[in-house]
């Protein structure tokens, strides 16, 4: 029944991702759709290292970015008639670079999973980065490298020039993507990162070495992280090192572990969720980046499994706890939350016009109201608000508290 | 000739003598368990026949060739495998997958990418009969972390055997088990020892001694002596060091 | 040879003052299993506290104020966060500090905003002790030396002396003993977790006006921190000391340092090469152009040659 649901939505989203051009959608839809389908593909191949073989990177924008510019100086060359290769090909370019790029630094980097790994993937990124910055006449400096698209020689004739032409090439290359790494995730190969994940003693116990499996792994992530770059290239048509960073690796690991790391598809929620909170939220409020961080880590201690946990866990708990349940549990939950989320809003809003905006005096728009940011009464507002949440909070805890304990600490 | 023979075997942690001199031969087709009290090295003996650690000096073969030193993978390619004195599972995957996982070597699968594991050759099928040989049918898509103590020791012991490796080392299989499950077991462990070389740590005598064809007795680091269950029974210095403290 | 001298000693300084951080993130890592990767947040964070004190009342106030301070918040963290993904494991908790390390960047840019805040040197120290050969030494630095030197000196005292001090050391020796001993753990974690970002916090106060008090700070800071507890051996005092005073003076030395390979081919008596086409920049590039990767390019090549790190004897 579940996966029957699952398969589905996964249906209607494919559905719908193929129809909405042609349903007349407009340029903003597109632009969106299309970022969306080269983030899931890049999400996707980072859950490869972290959710498959529990291999957490620091680094994995570096195969991003090798994908990127390699595609770049592709696209360039096949433009000047140099590379007899079509441009729905670009992607095979990205994916070697990837894939060259992840051997070289995988065959020293995943003799340890865990925080050595972790150190290690933040080394040699940052090593990649500030070497990538000594050579502008590779990486192109402040300005970046850029192409241009607009080729004559394509499989399809087609020219790509238009934002609907570039995203259906995209989303072909990206459904393949995510068809190919949900499929390496049921070969041996995956099966056995699994196991390496959960416990790589053992797996050298049963014949095998945990150090291929992870570094068969770690050059498929990098192999499509390369294909998703060349994607990014053939979308924005240019790029500087600062693609390469730490900011570009840290966002994919967070729109990961937001979609859910224990789900092969978890990712391409992340990408979902991710890519409509940046588009949409960053529209209403300068301070989305920090609302984002707000979310990340109230994943990581309240739903460690993600929102495709949460989203799969709810049916079944509705089912334990009966409609009574779910009503009182919500009676008791959502003002809480409602509290400490609006207080908080109204402090970070505040804050953020009194010491970033133009010109602090002006009156500051907060929901349906205007406000003045130097009077006390929008943050005693706030203040009183986001307190006596937390002390809800504190409250409906220590009631919670006992009544777990009567149950046996199963929890 | 003996399957596994252990020449003159030492290992020393720093200063500290945990394995002093080990001199034992493995017979073809036996069940040969190791006593001795708890720190006398009979974890540390198994560890450094499987490989988790190089000796100090002395050497381990099998089927006649040298396995000390060796990594624990390579060990088990060649027909060596073992079972853990704490559950060594894969605790987030199902135990359908983790026996799979566990039989994939023997099978000349590898680290094959570009098949599903199911179209493996009939991997499937047998990791189905190995579910059913360790009773764990009933279980087969549930998480290997929720099992019971109990099924947990089982898909361990299933795991050690899934290879079809001819030797094998268990180490306190019935470690933590209620009486009752402890008989359950014996029967389980006599009925897989068939056909296999055994050797087995354990803690509890009336397994041990129905079980074990030989025993060998290992006090801080030497065995004081090896021999049948009614010997072993019977010895004085025995009796002394170890089951007097007992009795 | 006075100018080398004078690179030297600024070397050491700024070793000491990584050593104030990889201190701290070395404690908490081989007492936790923790590898706190907001460590060098909260060293910006007592930056800006400091700054903030410092406009109210006087530096000597942030001095104080601003290290106790982060304290505070870290031990409320780890009460409050860190405390609950412990049960999650290593990752788990290294994935919340990264997070934290997020928000915190992302918070001071809400309050204190984009651009680099005048947090400055306070004018009692602003003069020129003593100089040599024309180049001036400032009191400033030597009073950061003097907070480095008071501080290691109270913290071995701290570890020698007091009881949390021996659990600590036990607990660094023989980690598994600590559980054993029946002592209070989590509060013990809250102590040492809550110290350890104090002593981050104070190497901000000093470290944000000699160097520039923004918003990247911490992450600048940050990575190169990393490098240093790897390259040290993960869970080893003595070699966060040796690898903070290894990268502190050479990344000193380096910026000092001029040349290129074109000069070395020309001085040979080579013709200088003609640069053209990609990677040309390689004739051209300084030792000071080298600067930022050599911290990295150490930590990979020890890392192929000795994976434990310096002095590491512990592998995660």
């Amino acid at each position: 029944m579940k996966r029957f649901v699952i398969f589905l939505a996964c249906a209607a989203a494919l559905a719908a991702a193929l129809l909405l051009p042609s349903l007349g959608a407009g340029r903003f839809v597109i632009v969106m759709l299309t970022q969306l389908a080269i983030m899931a593909t890049f999400a996707m191949s980072y859950n490869v290292n972290l959710g498959q073989t529990g291999l957490l990177s620091f680094g994995h924008a570096v195969y991003l970015g090798a994908g990127v510019f390699a595609s770049l100086y592709l696209i360039t060359a096949i433009g000047e008639g140099t590379v007899p290769l079509p441009l729905e090909f670009v992607p095979l370019g990205g994916a070697l670079a990837g894939f060259i790029l992840a051997a070289i630094f995988g065959l020293v980097s995943v003799r340890r999973a865990g925080v050595t790994f972790a150190m290690i993937s933040l080394g040699l990124a940052e090593l990649f980065v500030a070497a990538a910055m000594l050579f502008p006449s590779v990486f192109g400096g402040e300005q970046g490298v850029s192409t241009d698209r607009m080729v004559d020689y394509s499989l399809t004739g087609m020219g790509y020039g238009r934002p609907q032409e570039i995203y259906m090439l995209v989303l072909v290359w990206a459904v393949f993507s995510v068809a190919a790494m949900v499929f390496l995730s049921r070969t041996p190969l995956g099966r056995l990162a699994n196991a390496v994940r959960d416990n790589p003693q053992r797996v050298e116990y049963l014949g095998y070495t945990p150090y291929w499996i992870r570094f068969a792994q770690f050059c498929i992530a990098g192999t499509f992280a390369g294909v998703a770059g060349s994607l990014f290239a053939l979308t924005y048509e240019i790029a500087n090192a600062e693609v390469l960073g730490l900011r570009t690796s840290a966002n994919v690991l967070i729109a990961t572990y937001l979609g859910g790391i224990t789900y092969v598809l978890g990712p391409v929620v992340g990408a979902l969720v991710v890519t409509l909170l940046e588009i949409n939220l960053a529209r209403l409020t300068e301070a989305w980046l920090f609302y984002y961080g707000l979310l990340f880590i109230a994943i990581i201690l309240f739903a460690p499994r993600g929102l495709t946990g949460i989203l799969m866990d709810t049916p079944d708990a509705v089912r334990r706890a009966g409609w009574g349940g779910l009503a009182k549990a919500l009676l008791r939950w959502v003002p809480v939350v409602f509290l400490i989320a609006a207080g908080s809003v109204i402090l970070v809003e505040l804050c953020y016009h009194l010491s970033n905006s133009f010109d602090p005096r002006e009156p500051l728009k907060l929901f349906w109201t205007e406000v003045n940011a130097q009077s006390w009464t929008p943050w005693t507002v706030g203040a009183v608000m986001s307190i006596s949440g937390l002390a809800w909070l504190a409250v409906n805890r220590r009631n919670a508290a006992p009544r777990r304990a009567q149950k046996g600490g199963t929890s | 000739m003996s399957v596994l023979s252990i020449k003159g075997l030492h290992k020393n942690f720093g200063a500290a003598k945990i394995i002093q001199g080990i001199d034992l031969e493995i017979e073809e087709g036996e069940f040969h368990a190791i006593i001795g009290p708890n720190g006398a090295g009979k974890s540390t003996l198994f560890n450094l026949i499987s490989g988790q650690f190089a000796p100090s000096s002395g050497a381990v073969t099998l089927h006649g060739s040298r396995i000390s030193g060796l990594r624990p993978y390579q060990i088990n390619r060649m027909g060596l495998s073992r079972s853990f004195q704490v559950s060594n599972i894969f605790a987030n995957m199902s135990v359908f997958e983790n026996l799979r996982c566990a039989l994939m070597w023997s099978r000349n699968v590898g680290y094959c990418f570009w098949r599903f594991a199911s179209r493996c050759g009939d991997i499937d099928a047998r990791t189905d009969s190995l579910l059913e040989e360790i009773g764990l049918t009933a279980r087969k898509t549930d998480m290997a972390g929720n099992l019971s103590y109990a099924e947990q020791r089982a898909l361990e012991v299933g795991m050690t055997i899934a290879g079809g490796a001819s030797v094998l080392l268990f180490d306190e299989p019935t470690a933590g088990m209620n009486h009752h499950e402890v008989e359950t077991f014996a029967a389980f462990l006599r009925k897989i020892a068939k056909g296999r070389t055994v050797m087995m740590v354990e803690h509890d005598m009336n397994v041990v001694f129905s079980l074990a064809d030989r025993i060998s007795v290992l006090v801080y680091g030497q065995i004081i002596a090896t021999g049948k269950p009614e010997d072993i029974r019977a010895n004085p210095a025995v009796k002394e060091a170890y089951l007097g403290a007992d009795a | 040879m006075d100018t080398f001298i004078f690179v030297l000693v600024n070397g050491l300084l700024y070793g000491m003052l990584l050593f104030m951080l990889s201190s701290g993130l070395t404690l908490i890592f081989s007492l936790m299993g923790v590898l706190n990767f907001a460590h060098a947040s909260f060293y910006m964070l007592g930056a800006y506290f400091a700054y903030q004190l410092a406009s109210f009342g006087s530096f000597w106030l942030g001095l104080i104020l601003a290290p106790l301070l982060v304290g505070c918040l870290g031990a409320a963290i780890e009460r409050f966060g860190l405390r609950i993904v412990h049960k999650h494991g290593h990752v788990a908790e290294l994935l919340f500090t990264f997070g934290l390390a997020y928000l915190i960047e992302e918070l001071v840019r809400l309050i204190w905003g984009r651009q680099p805040v005048p947090y400055r040197i306070p004018e009692s120290l602003d003069f020129t002790l003593f100089s040599v050969s024309g180049i001036d030494y400032s009191a400033y630095r030597a009073f950061m030396l003097l907070i480095a030197v008071a501080m290691f000196i109270s913290v071995l005292l701290l570890l020698k002396r007091t009881r949390v001090g021996l659990m600590v050391q036990a607990a660094l020796s023989h980690p598994d003993v600590l559980w054993a001993m029946g002592h209070n753990v989590p509060r013990l974690f809250m102590l040492v977790f809550g110290g350890g970002v104090a002593l981050a916090g104070l190497a901000g106060v000093i470290g944000g006006n000699y160097l520039v008090t923004e918003p990247g700070m911490a992450q600048q800071m940050g990575t190169i921190l990393f490098v240093i507890v790897v390259f040290g051996g993960l869970g080893s005092l003595l070699g966060a000391f040796l690898a903070s005073l290894i990268i502190g003076i050479t990344q000193t030395l380096m910026v000092t340092m001029d040349g290129t390979l074109t000069d070395l081919i020309t001085s040979l008596g080579g013709a200088a090469p003609h640069a053209t086409g990609m990677f040309r920049e390689i004739w051209t590039i300084a030792p000071a152009n080298l600067a930022p990767v050599f911290p990295y390019l150490l930590l990979v090549i020890l890392l192929i040659v000795r994976p434990r790190g310096l002095l590491g004897t512990r592998e995660s």
